[in-house]
């Protein structure tokens, strides 16, 4: 049994593999938002793109900058994963105030994200047939 | 296929829905907006913003329903007075049947998320903007 049952490695396996999706997924989101508020004509000084980051559990692409507020908890696990905007005026970008129309960057970003998400999972299957060899 | 666009399609069945509220006028005096309302509009008021979209196709490319994401929130001076407005707004945009607009057909409207923050844009008075993010399944025929 032990000669072609390898279900062990694939199961241990699992949890790393999906972290990765989840981190890849997530750096995938930033890289869509930031693309979003380039295509929006959004960049001025930089500031606000260069605040869009990610956390992980075990990393963070969060920098200091202007009007920037402080960074969100790493999550408790490494199955989950968050993507933030640091400038604290992005909310005013992406829904706009009292006199000035938003320009959405953060929900086409993760819209866009979604076909992202779903390239990665199909990755699932090879990723453990790997880890069982 | 008609002249209008979806997202438009959307824009109008979310105005015709809301306008339905029978204290519409003592409520949302300012009426509704699309994207900013124009100076010296009474608060509070409403504003409607396109955030995104997605088509649904066929394997052959055909286009058959468009999912938007739409936000609609009341912007206005007094806290209590937009979040209640928004609430009775908010039990109008619930959709679970198929209606006919001009172009084509709403599938739905769903609430996806709350939206709720303040803005100083003006020394000495905070607009608060109190919505939600809603999602329609539209169909242009």
């Amino acid at each position: 049994m032990a000669d072609f049952n390898h279900w062990n490695k694939a199961a241990d396996a699992f949890p790393d593999i999906t972290a990765k999706i989840v981190s890849d997924t997530a750096t995938a989101a930033r890289k869509n938002i930031r693309k979003q508020i380039r295509a929006n004509g959004q960049i001025d000084t930089g500031n606000m793109y260069n605040g869009i980051y990610t956390v992980t559990a075990d990393n963070s692409t969060y920098q200091s900058g202007k009007r920037y507020l402080p960074e969100v908890p790493r999550p408790e696990d490494n199955q989950s994963a968050y993507v933030a905007s640091a400038a604290d005026y992005s909310v005013y970008q992406n829904y706009g105030t009292r006199y000035m129309a938003g320009r959405a960057f953060w929900e086409p970003g993760l819209e866009q994200t979604q076909a992202d998400f779903e390239r990665n999972l199909k990755k699932i299957p090879q990723a453990l047939e790997d880890a069982a060899k | 296929m008609s002249s209008t666009t979806e997202v438009k399609m959307g824009v109008d069945w979310l105005k015709t829905t809301i306008a339905t509220l029978p204290t519409l006028s003592t409520d949302l005096p300012g009426g509704v907006h699309r994207d900013v309302a124009p100076l010296k509009t009474v608060a509070p008021f409403g504003i409607i913003q396109h955030l995104s979209g997605q088509d649904t196709i066929t394997i052959t490319g055909k286009r058959v329903l468009t999912g938007i994401l739409y936000l609609f929130k009341v912007v206005g001076t007094d806290e209590d007075i937009a979040d209640s407005v928004y609430g009775s707004i908010d039990d109008l945009l619930s959709l679970d049947q198929v209606v006919a607009v001009d172009g084509g057909y709403i599938h739905a409207c769903y609430r996806e998320d709350t939206n709720n923050y303040a803005d100083s844009s003006v020394v000495g008075i905070t607009w608060r903007h109190s919505g939600g993010q809603y999602r329609l399944l539209i169909e242009k025929v």
